[in-house]
């Protein structure tokens, strides 16, 4: 199979979060004698560690199945134009925010019906994965999509290795909730931290990924680093980003939109062009980059693949 | 009295308010500084640049009432076409830049999206606001019926207001702002109208 290419963005030379830091960096440096300035200040931008064995994991990422060859969104626009609340409610919000976010170290508690429950460093949980690139449709319930390069590894693979018990039918997500790092936190726009979750048989299913990469990368703050979940069927608000806990059980929890609005935000949340939102219709969706709408497909086009999940559910009903 | 340099400075101020957002929306546009979707955010600002010009015309009549300087209705008939060429500019980028004038898509838009149909309505609402606003107009025009059409606005707000309510996911704290300010507003209106008739 050959591998989709791609043009990668010019990688800077200063990285990124050192750059957008330039500002505090001189107001901390002003006042200060220059040498203890410089000493005190570049000690803490050294290069993180985690940086080249994750670099050397996606570089040897192949490719994975269920991929898509549709022509990808551009990288400025995959990192532009999110949805992260965490960081403020406009799209543009995470890019300009989420460089107060520190994911390194990094902790995610597995936790609840696990026979190997605990809280593992980022590195022990991705390290033993292979990482592969799966490229994506995402569907925002707001009704726009874009086609993304990610890189990760199935979630199933991960929950397998710490032995589901057979109470085990939920799989619940958590984000960080720091509102020192996170300054969309630091209002109750919803209830923090987001949670998310899934059916067991969907966090199993081989579409399910969890994603540290993006376009080859290791994943920007804005789209969720250093782990986030990427479910293609589902609207975009299912994919949980920045996750610290994975709790396993046995009853259905309440996820954060279902809480905040149980007509609008059902649990499955699959994309389906005939449930429309209360408010909006869901029959189309503007891919970004192109201008007009095209047709929303039922599960954003994967039906193939995860129809027989549903087969028994009135998804009038269960939306 | 009238003060006419005052009223000189506040038209000055309202030309101001309404051609300098013009100005920056152009320049941030220009500068690629207006994010991912540009016309996007661009239509956003000039929905809310309008929503306030509007909300502030609505207030020069309590200020009048309050005040008794005549200065505030010398120059309300200007804000109000400021607001409204927000508004029509709103609408404009919606249907031109982001529908591409594709006037048959627009339509099937406006029947498939409550908030769209909404939008539209208020801003049909103040079509004939526009219209009847020129001094030779108003002059042909019975006061009353004057008057009573351009008490428009208020359900043309209310509308305005519910199009903006409807696209919100979680943070309704600007909306709130534009809200809390037109209930006030409104209440004033509600409360002289009653205290006239005694």
């Amino acid at each position: 199979m050959t591998r989709y290419r791609y043009p990668l963005p010019p990688g800077p030379i200063t990285p990124e979060s050192v750059y957008r830091d330039r500002r505090r960096f001189l107001r901390q440096s002003s006042g200060l004698l220059l040498g203890a300035a410089l000493g005190g200040g570049l000690a803490g931008y050294g290069i993180p560690a985690r940086a080249d064995w994750l670099e050397e994991s996606l570089e040897a990422a192949g490719t994975g199945p269920h991929t898509t060859d549709e022509a990808l969104t551009d990288h400025d626009a995959v990192t532009g134009y999110n949805n992260f609340y965490e960081f403020g409610t406009r799209k543009r919000d995470p890019a300009d925010w989420a460089h107060q976010l520190d994911t390194d170290p990094w902790s995610v508690t597995i936790d609840g019906e696990v026979e190997k429950p605990g809280t593992f460093a980022f590195e022990d949980i991705v390290r033993p994965q292979t990482l592969e690139e799966r490229i994506y449709r995402l569907r925002c319930v707001e009704a726009w999509s874009m086609v993304i390069p990610w890189n990760g590894f199935e979630l199933g693979a991960l929950l397998k290795r710490h032995g589901p018990t057979s109470r085990a039918k939920y799989v619940v997500f958590e984000t960080l909730h720091d509102p020192e790092q996170m300054r969309g936190q630091r209002r109750d726009i919803l209830d923090w931290p987001y949670r998310e979750a899934l059916r067991m048989d969907e966090a199993m299913h081989p579409l399910t990924l969890l994603a540290v990469g993006l376009y080859g990368r290791e994943l920007p703050n804005q789209n969720g680093a250093p782990l986030r979940l990427v479910v293609p069927w589902k609207y975009g608000f299912k994919s949980i980003k920045s996750i610290v806990r994975i709790h396993l059980q046995e009853d259905r929890p309440t996820t954060t939109w279902e809480e905040a609005a149980p007509n609008e935000y059902g649990f499955y949340a699959n994309v389906n062009p005939e449930v429309s939102h209360p408010r909006w219709n869901q029959a189309r969706e503007r891919r970004i980059g192109e201008s007009g709408k095209r047709e929303t497909e039922m599960f954003n086009g994967y039906g193939e693949e995860v129809a027989h999940l549903y087969s028994d559910m009135d998804l009038t009903k269960h939306f | 009295m009238r003060h006419p340099r005052l009223v000189i400075a506040l038209r000055l101020l309202i030309t101001a308010a309404g051609v300098v957002p013009a100005l920056w929306l152009a320049w941030a546009w220009r500068r690629g500084a207006l994010g991912i979707i540009p016309e996007e955010t661009a239509m956003h600002f000039a929905g809310t640049t309008g929503l306030f010009l509007l909300l502030a015309t609505l207030s020069l009549g309590p200020a009048f009432r309050l005040t008794r300087w005549s200065g505030f209705m010398a120059v309300r008939r200007r804000l109000g076409l400021w607001a409204w060429a927000w508004l029509l500019g709103h609408a404009l980028i919606w249907l031109g830049v982001i529908q591409g004038w594709a006037w048959g898509w627009a339509w099937k838009e406006v029947l498939d999206l409550p908030y769209l149909a909404t939008g539209l309505a208020a801003l049909l609402l103040l079509l004939p606001l526009a219209l009847t606003s020129p001094a030779m107009v108003k002059r042909r025009m019975k006061r009353q019926t004057w008057q009573w059409l351009h008490r428009l606005i208020y359900p043309a707000l209310a509308l305005g207001l519910l199009h903006y309510w409807m696209q919100i996911r979680a943070d309704y704290r600007e909306f709130t702002y534009y809200a809390v300010v037109f209930g006030v507003l409104l209440g004033f209106r509600i409360g002289s109208a009653l205290m006239d008739r005694r």
